[in-house]
Parts: C-alpha cells; structure tokens; sequence
C-alpha cells in the first residue's frame, strides 16, 4: 500500500513539474492573467529535546481545509486604447468617410468592447448621420465586403483594426463634423459594464472587475459627455470630417502656332489658327471622396472652335469619366474624385 | 483511508513547494500551528474620519498591486522547541518586494536559487547568461526563510510577513 502511494506520489510529482513548466511559458506583457490561482504555503521546521521533528506546513485559516496553501485569485483589469488614423490605406468607392481605428486590449483578460464615437457639442457645423463599423479581415483595407460589428472581441493583448464608415448629415460644401472615438468594456451581450466592482466586498475566492483605463479630458470640453479615468471607456484624438466642397479652375495657353506661322517654335501667338489649350482643374477639397461629378464646357462660337477628339480624360484622379463631347460642347460624366485630389481635363481649340 | 488520503496530499504539497519528496509526514497532532494569510492595504476612514491604512484579505488583487503574506505560529509542545526555522516561497506570478520581510526576534536569509541555499542580502550572487555575476534584482528572489532566535516555550506566538507585487 505504501509503494503503490509513493509511485502516485513521483507520478503527481511529474505532472506538477509539467504544468509548472506549462505556467511559465505564459506571457506576462500586460499582466498575470486574469482568474490565475496564486498560492504560498509556508513550512515551520523544529526540533524538541535535540530531534528534528517533521516539518508542518502552513494553513489557510479562511478555508475549512487544513494545512492548504493560501490562495488568491487574479482578477480583471480592464485597459484597452483605440486610435483613429484618418486616411485608408487604398481607395474606396464607397459614399462616406472611412477612418481606421486601431483597438488595443491592454488588460488581463479577453474582453468585448462596443464600438461608438462622441459628437462635438460645439466647434463644427454638423453631426454623422451615420457610421457603420467593419472588422478588418486581415489585408488591413476596405472593400465595403467585411463584416459588419458593433462590438469588438479582443484576447488580452490583441489590436485589431475597425474601418469606420461615416455619413454626414448635411450637403453644405465645407461643413465639418468632429467626432471622438470611443470603445467601451461591454457585458459580451450589447451593453456597456458601466461600472467595475471597485465598490463591492473584496472576495478573494471571485474574479472581480478592476477599470484601469485612462482619462480624455477633451470629451468633456467638445462632448455633452465625458471620458473620466477608470470608467470603462476610452477615446480617440478628436477626427474632422468635411462635406466635400469642389474647387474648379481653368486656365489656357495657346500650345501652337497657326499653320505657316513659324515663329520660335515655343512661345506661340494667339492669332487665328493658334491652338489653345485649356485646362480644367477639379479639387475636392473635402474628406470623402465625390461621385457623378459632370463638367460642361462651351467654348465660344465663332470665335473658337473645339478641336474634337481632343478632351483628355486621362487623368487618374478623374476615375471612372466619360467623355460625351460634341459639337462646341466639352462634357464629361461620370467622375469621381478621391478626397484631397484633383481631377485635370484638358481640351483643345483654335482660334478662327 | 482519509488518514492516508490526507498523507498523500501533504506529500504532494511538499513536493509543490519545497522539492523535497517526504514519505514521512507528521502525526495528526501538530503542536504548531501555522496559518498563512495574504492581505492587501487599503485605504479607509477610522471613526474620527481620519484616512488609515488599513489590512484586508486579498480580493481584488490585479497586476501591479501589492500583496502582503503574514504567517502565525502558535506552539502548544510540552517541551521547548528549538531551531525553530519558517521558510516560505515567494509565490508564483509574483515579485518580491525587497526590503519588505519582517519577524520579530528572527534572522532573515534568502534564497535565489529556488530554496538550496540562504544568505543575507549582501552575500546573495547571480549571474548574467555569460556567467559573470551581476547585481540581484528583485525578481531573482526565490524563498525567504526566518530563523528564529532562541526557543519556543509552551504558548508563545509570533508572525513573520513580506511583501510581493502581482506581475
């Protein structure tokens, strides 16, 4: 019986040495892990009467078990950062303004987050009338084809990025609308915690909740609400979206002289039979891309006559134009222009 | 059967926490008693509405905070037990705040190398991956153990306590 319980005893053993090592490989980058027993157990050694006795081990007087290891449990810290970066890496066709937000779980634990943003109170002209949230499927750009969320998943020290797709409640060139992203320790069933168990009776047997994150004062100055620190949520830098307003311009030179005019052969007079070039310039100005954008352009009769198939639509800021010309008549369909860019149309006419 | 359900549970432990494989345990009637708990500080009122710090068990403990494991021994021998000497393991996920163990009338050593051998801080040595010593940092503490000086007479209680931080 004794050496049955002493070979237990080794293969216990072994195990105890295998989940140790299995424990140690564990990363501590943002803390112990949250629910992780810790446990002590002190041994007192003694002799009486000059012999050594056995040694007793300690007992945790808080449980009904004798000589247990006094134990702890880990519990959660929640701490997590998100990040708004304005600008999408590649182009999208869609209608709205896309932001990429960078989540970040720093906590001890895996947890869900909503998803949501703070319109300014003040200091803009509108608010987003809309905004839909899409988990990046790994390429780290938007297609429009990836799932829509509302809450984000995280395991202790992961990022993931969130495309962002905001419409603006307003058609005014210009207008602007600023917001603060925020993300938010949910419950896992589309509700915000609210509140952590800082308030309740210490247990060390559960694992309670513990916020740590950090404060933006800028909310409350910008928002009707308020990023305190420890309140479950965080928030992004303030992000300006603007309503996108065109800025058209249009300038000429004459590009040739007229027949049997040899001049210099650079520096080409405007007499009848020149050629002049003109060129129409389109920059979106705002933050989100245009679309159907349509330029016409009449050039005037008699004086010109529009040399036809010369409208250049080459331009790779004007995608998707169609050129319909005909007649004195320069039109062209069909344009969108990415936001900040600038879409050049270019025709030729001579001068009668 | 519980008897030696209970001996096999004390032989495990031992193995957990000390390395040693000890076949032979002690007899049910122990004649000290040692409890082991752990606290942390917190911050509360007294009734003159004074802040004090205050001792509560360890509930919410998170990375980065600091617990405190106080151990009691109680000795209820006929005789005087002498070399008398508590040794206690800092706990795993844990680092050990230096600087932070105290018991009265004991000499305190610690380990670095997982309990074979105790020294006073100044005679503690480790070293880098080269093999060169280098100075010891707080997580290079393994066991702390608390000698205490002279003999326990029948009823005579003391405590012993440090510090460690949750990593």
């Amino acid at each position: 019986m004794k050496i049955l319980h002493t070979r237990n005893v080794f293969k216990l053993c072994i195990g105890f040495v295998l989940s140790g090592l299995i424990l140690n490989t564990q990363s501590f980058a943002v803390g112990t892990d949250e629910s992780t027993p810790v446990d002590n157990q002190a041994t007192i050694s003694y002799s009486v009467g000059g012999t050594a006795q056995s040694p007793i081990l300690s007992d945790d007087p808080s449980t009904a078990a004798d000589n247990d290891a006094t134990r702890f449990l880990v519990d959660e810290l929640i701490d997590m950062s998100i990040t708004a970066s304005p600008a999408a890496p590649g182009a999208t066709a869609s209608v709205g303004d896309l932001v990429i937000l960078t989540v970040t779980n720093t906590g001890n634990g895996t947890q869900d987050f909503l998803l949501n943003y703070l319109d300014f109170s003040s200091g803009d002209d509108l608010d987003l009338s809309s905004v839909t949230f899409y988990e990046d499927d790994g390429n780290g750009t938007f297609e429009g084809t990836e799932t829509v969320i509302t809450e984000v998943n995280l395991l202790e020290d992961e990022t993931k990025t969130v495309f962002a797709l905001a419409i603006l409640a307003g058609s005014t060139n210009s207008d602007e609308a600023a917001v603060h992203w925020t993300l938010e320790a949910s419950d896992g069933a589309g509700s915000a915690l609210g509140s952590d168990d800082g308030g309740s009776v210490d247990d060390p047997t559960t694992v309670e909740i513990v916020f740590a994150d950090g404060e933006n004062t800028d909310v409350a100055t910008n928002t009707a609400s308020s990023d305190a620190v420890e309140d479950g949520l965080v928030s992004s830098s303030e992000v300006r979206y603007t309503i996108a307003g065109l800025i058209v311009q249009k300038t000429v030179a004459t590009t040739a002289s007229a027949p049997g005019v040899t001049n210099d052969g650079v520096n080409h007079k405007a007499v009848p039979g020149a050629t002049v070039t003109y060129t129409i310039a389109i920059e979106n100005q705002g933050s989100s891309s245009v679309t159907d954008v349509s330029i016409s352009d009449t050039v005037p009769n008699p004086e010109l006559v529009l040399s036809l198939p010369s409208v250049d639509i080459t331009d790779t800021n004007c995608a998707g134009a169609v050129d319909a010309s005909a007649g004195n008549t320069v039109t062209v369909n069909s344009i969108t222009i990415a936001a900040s860019a600038t879409c050049t149309v270019t025709f030729d006419a001579v001068i009668q | 059967m519980i008897l030696e359900s209970k001996r096999l549970i004390n032989v495990i432990l031992i193995c957990l926490f000390s390395s040693v494989i000890n076949t032979v345990m002690a007899d049910a009637i122990q004649p000290i008693a040692l409890t082991n708990v752990v606290e942390m500080e917190v911050l509360a009122k007294d009734k003159n509405g004074n802040d004090v710090i205050k001792r509560v068990p360890a509930g919410k403990v998170v990375p980065g905070d600091e617990v405190i494991y106080t151990t009691t021994f109680k000795y209820s021998g006929e005789e005087p037990a002498t070399d008398i000497v508590i040794s206690n393991p800092i706990p795993q996920f844990t680092i050990f705040k230096v600087g932070s163990a105290a018991g009265k009338n004991t000499v305190i050593e610690y380990s670095v190398d997982n309990g074979e051998s105790f020294h006073g801080t100044a005679n503690l040595k480790v070293k880098d991956d080269q093999g060169k010593e280098r100075a010891i940092e707080a997580e290079d503490y393994t066991n702390i153990r608390w000698t205490y000086r002279g003999q326990l007479e029948k009823g005579d209680e003391g405590t012993v306590e440090y510090r460690v931080v949750l990593k």
